[in-house]
Parts: structure tokens; C-alpha cells; sequence
């Protein structure tokens, strides 16, 4: 019972970690209509700069929070730069695009810094303890701010105009701008929210994880896309569910199976559920 | 029509998709505060002409002039600014939003006004007001077409463009559609609309325009179509 429990704490944060990463894909996807393979050197970036303005001195989420903000603006300027050319020009040349762009930023980030692991300045904390139960206080942290995102990116669909005009522009481009919607202008939004939450999840993923490398967030790209595309892509209440499952399913896959497959449990869950609902869990729903 | 300039011009205007071209040196007017009606056989061009006249689709030639002001090319966004709302004939509400949301983006170019507008389209349509929280997939056909034109409504907009308005309804719900037109119309918005109910849409129109394979076929008043015997074989089921 307590590792089970125990094993709970692990799988919410893990969880949380995919729900924001997932969310953030999904938004761009359901304004975009594309996917975005570029998107887990998003991720990596935001680990990556956090690890280079806390070396030049800034307190851990100070220097999260810039380069969080930093990865939007990349992610904006590499959206007009590569993406917005090729918007006219059917899913697939982007998609290839899209790849090109990971490989390039994969390999930048290798080329400035190296590509040996490199620990993430995480301070060491004491957990709290309840009972048997131990509660990390990075895993809390982690959680917290996965619970945070998520209601930020809610209320900024359901309560904001931009948000409103978001999910405008995702249903009906064409009534979006008779109506009197820039939707070039959302676009940009789009892109700049999508990949600062990237960025965001990126950090928390350097937070789970022993050491950071330039692959990460192509590796975890997969686990994005299971719970992504299991939520029904292109909504973000289906993606923070997907995440869910994901989590928890990897998590207790590897404390109770086989810990050295956590990634091919979330393609194992993915498989599993998208041959009894291909239009994911959510379908109908957004 | 008392001399006063047209609020929508449309001069030898050529369209169309790709290679295909659809619109054939067509010309329109509608003059201030009239309802005008296009009607012609499926294809004939007519909702192309909507998406050409409010900025969907780019002209290949002519012009199209809004109360004076060349808007030929202007993106759609630019033109519903100016006081010209389009709702087409297919996918006309945004299904994943609200009722009120769908409002709110018909009023996004001026949100002060937003609250007031939408009350007075609740007034207009008290079946919306009732779901203004629902989802628009949820509503029937005849309160989507409602609100469709609701969303078009929130600008005030000088000029509506409507592409069937009564496509797909039951035929209480037709006279009501062409009822409330009738009623938008008096508050001062001008109206150009495609119908396939030419008849009944003839008996609210004050002229109207007969489309052929792109081009323009026949102009007048609603009697003089009415009155017309070709027409009234070719497009009015009527029997000799
Ligand atoms: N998006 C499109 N792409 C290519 N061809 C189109 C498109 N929309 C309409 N067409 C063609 O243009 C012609 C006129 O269509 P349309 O303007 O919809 O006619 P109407 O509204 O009078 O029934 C038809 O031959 C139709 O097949
Ligand atoms: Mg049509």
C-alpha cells in the first residue's frame, strides 16, 4: 500500500510534467493544424537556458522564468522564419520542415554545449514526511506548477478574448476573419504561448531527470505525443486527461514491470487505447 | 434609387478557384437601405461572388467599391472593419464556442459595444439568449442559422451579406428567416442575399439579379422578375 502510494506521488508529478508539455503542443496544433516536430527542442531549450543563466548567476526560477520567455520568443521567430512560409502548402512539406528545424536546434544546442549530461541546478531539499510516505519537495514543486499551468492555459481559453479568438480561429479560420479576427496575429500568440510552455516543461523535465542532454526533449517527444494524440489532438482538456493516463501508466509501469522501458509504456498505452477509440478519449469534446 | 451613391459597387468582377474561373464580368449594386436578392441554378457562381465581395477569395479584374472606397484584394478582417458583415451559406457559426462567445467574436472590432449589442440580438432572437452558454454544435438548424446571423449582426454592420439564409429549414422557419430580415433591413442595414426560395425571398426583395454560369442573366424589381415568364418557367416552378 505505501508503494503504492508512494508510487502515486512519482506518477502525478510525471503526469504533470506531460500534461503541461502536451498542452502546450496541442494549442499550437489546434490553431496551426500541424504538428510541430521541432517541439521537444523546445522543451530542451528551456532546460538548457535555465542551466545557462544559472550558471551566470541567477537563483533557479528566475532564471526558469526568463528562459521560459526566452523559448517563446524562439519559438515565434522560428514560426514566421520556417513555418509561416509553408502554411499554404498542405501538412506536408511543414511537417518535414519541421523535422529539419529539430535536427538544426538539436545540434546547435549540442554544438554550444557540448554533449556530455550536465546536471540540473536543482538544491538539494529535504522531503516532507507523512507517515511512511515521503513527499519530495521538487516532485510537490513540479506538481504545483503543472496545476497552475493548467488552470492558466483554462482560463485563458475559456475567459480571455485572446483566448476566445484562439479557439475561434481553431474552429472555422475563414468565419474567424470575416468576423473581424487577425488571425495572423493569433497565430504569432499561438506560437509564443505554445512554445513558452514548451519551454516550461522543458524546465520540469530537467527537474525529474538525472541529467539534462540535447536529446531530451526529442526523446520525450513520443510520451508528448501519446497523451497528446490519446486527449484527441488539438484539445487541450484531452491532452491534460491523456497526460494522466500517460503518467501514471509509465510510472507504475516501471515500479511494478519493468524499469527500464518508461517510455515504451507510454507507446504501449497509446497503442492499446487508439485501437478501441482512434479519435482518442475526448472525442467529441473540445 | 433617389440618387444616392451605391454602399456596394461590383464592376466587371472576374473570379474564381485555381484555373477554373467561376465569375464572368459580373456587376451589382445595392443602393442604401435595400434588400436585394441574387438567385440562379446551383454553381452559378453566387457564393463565389460573396467570398469575391467580402475579401475570401481574391478578384482576377474588376473592382468592388464599399460606400466609395476601393476594397477590391482588402483581406476579410479589413473589410467586415468597414462596415460590411458576411455570414456564408456553410460552416457559419463557430461550433466549439458558445452561443455568447460566438457573439463576442462578431463584436471582437468593438468590444465596448459588445454587451449592449449582444442584448439587443437577444431581444431579436430570444431562443439564443435562452443558450447563450451552450455550445453552438448543439443548437437546431433554424437557431444556427439564427445565430449566424446574430454573430454578423454585431457590428452594425452598413451592409449583410447573407448566402441562403433559408437553406436546409422547414418552411415555418422560412417565412420567420425572411421575416426577421425584413426587420434587420428596417433598422438600416442594407441586404444582398442568395436564396434558392426565390419566390418568397422575390416578395421581401425590392430587386433582384438572375445568375447563369457566371455571369449576370436578368435585372429588376421583384414584380418585374415575378412577372417575367421565361424566368418564372426557368427558376420559379411556375407552369404555363
Ligand atoms: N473552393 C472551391 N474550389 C474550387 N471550385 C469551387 C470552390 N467553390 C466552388 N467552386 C466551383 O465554383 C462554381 C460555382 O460555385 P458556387 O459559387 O458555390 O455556386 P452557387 O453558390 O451559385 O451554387 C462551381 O462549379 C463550384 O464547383
Ligand atoms: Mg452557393
Amino acid at each position: 500500500m505505501t508503494e503504492f502510494l508512494q508510487t502515486s506521488i512519482f506518477a502525478l508529478a510525471t503526469a504533470g510534467v506531460i500534461a503541461v508539455s502536451a498542452v502546450g503542443l496541442t494549442l499550437s496544433y489546434g490553431v496551426t493544424r500541424f504538428i510541430n516536430f521541432a517541439y521537444g527542442e523546445f522543451l530542451t531549450m528551456g532546460a538548457f537556458f535555465t542551466l545557462i543563466l544559472a550558471g551566470a548567476g541567477l537563483p533557479l526560477v528566475p532564471a526558469a522564468i526568463v528562459a521560459v520567455l526566452l523559448v517563446g520568443l524562439a519559438g515565434v521567430l522560428i514560426a514566421r522564419i520556417f513555418y509561416d512560409p509553408l502554411m499554404s502548402r498542405g501538412p506536408f512539406p511543414l511537417l518535414i520542415t519541421s523535422v529539419g528545424v529539430a535536427f538544426i536546434l538539436q545540434n546547435l544546442l549540442r554544438m554550444f554545449y557540448g554533449s556530455d549530461p550536465k546536471r540540473f541546478p536543482v538544491p538539494l531539499m529535504r522531503p516532507w514526511h507523512i507517515g511512511n510516505l515521503f513527499f519530495p519537495k521538487a516532485q510537490v514543486g513540479i506538481l504545483l506548477v503543472s496545476l497552475g499551468t493548467m488552470l492558466a492555459v483554462h482560463l485563458l481559453l475559456r475567459r480571455t478574448m485572446v483566448g476566445k479568438m484562439m479557439r475561434a480561429a481553431s474552429d472555422n479560420e475563414m468565419l474567424a476573419r470575416v468576423s473581424g479576427v487577425d488571425t495572423r496575429r493569433i497565430i504569432n500568440i499561438t506560437w509564443f504561448i505554445s512554445s513558452l510552455i514548451a519551454g516550461l516543461g522543458g524546465v520540469l523535465l530537467a527537474i525529474t531527470q538525472v541529467a539534462i542532454q540535447p536529446a531530451m526533449g526529442w526523446s520525450f517527444l513520443l510520451v508528448i505525443f501519446a497523451a497528446t494524440l490519446l486527449g484527441g489532438i488539438g484539445r487541450p482538456y484531452g491532452a491534460m486527461l491523456g497526460a494522466i493516463i500517460i503518467g501514471v501508466g509509465m510510472e507504475f509501469g516501471t515500479a511494478y514491470i519493468a524499469a527500464n522501458y518508461t517510455y515504451a509504456f507510454a507507446f504501449a498505452i497509446l497503442v492499446v487505447v487508439l485501437l478501441f477509440r482512434p479519435q482518442g478519449i475526448m472525442g467529441g469534446i473540445t | 434609387m433617389s440618387g444616392k451613391p451605391p454602399v456596394l459597387q461590383v464592376t466587371g468582377l472576374d473570379a474564381g478557384y485555381g484555373d477554373l474561373q467561376v465569375l464572368h464580368d459580373v456587376n451589382l449594386e445595392v443602393y442604401p437601405g435595400e434588400r436585394v436578392l441574387i438567385f440562379g441554378p446551383n454553381g452559378a457562381g453566387k457564393s463565389t461572388l460573396m467570398k469575391a465581395v467580402s475579401g475570401l477569395i481574391h478578384p482576377w479584374e474588376g473592382a468592388v467599391t464599399f460606400n466609395g472606397r476601393a476594397i477590391t484584394g482588402m483581406p476579410p478582417e479589413k473589410i467586415v472593419s468597414l462596415g460590411m458583415s458576411y455570414v456564408p451559406q456553410l460552416d457559419n457559426v463557430f461550433a466549439n464556442l458558445t452561443i455568447a462567445e460566438n457573439l463576442e467574436i462578431g463584436g471582437v472590432l468593438d468590444r465596448r459595444r459588445t454587451a449592449q449589442r449582444m442584448q439587443e440580438m437577444f431581444e431579436l432572437f430570444p431562443v439564443l439568449g435562452e443558450r447563450r452558454k451552450r455550445m453552438a454544435h448543439t443548437l437546431s438548424g433554424g437557431e444556427r442559422q439564427m445565430l449566424a446571423m446574430a454573430r454578423a449582426l454585431m457590428l452594425k454592420p452598413a451592409l449583410l451579406l447573407l448566402d441562403e439564409p433559408s437553406a436546409g429549414l422547414a418552411p415555418m422557419l422560412v417565412a420567420d428567416t425572411f421575416r426577421r430580415i425584413v426587420a434587420i433591413n428596417e433598422t438600416g442595414t442594407a441586404i444582398l442575399m442568395v436564396e434558392q426560395n426565390a419566390k418568397q425571398a422575390l416578395e421581401i426583395a425590392h430587386r433582384g439579379y438572375v445568375f447563369e454560369t457566371g455571369r449576370n442573366r436578368f435585372e429588376g424589381t421583384g414584380a418585374e422578375i415575378l412577372g417575367n415568364k421565361e424566368l418564372g418557367k426557368l427558376y420559379l416552378g411556375e407552369e404555363e
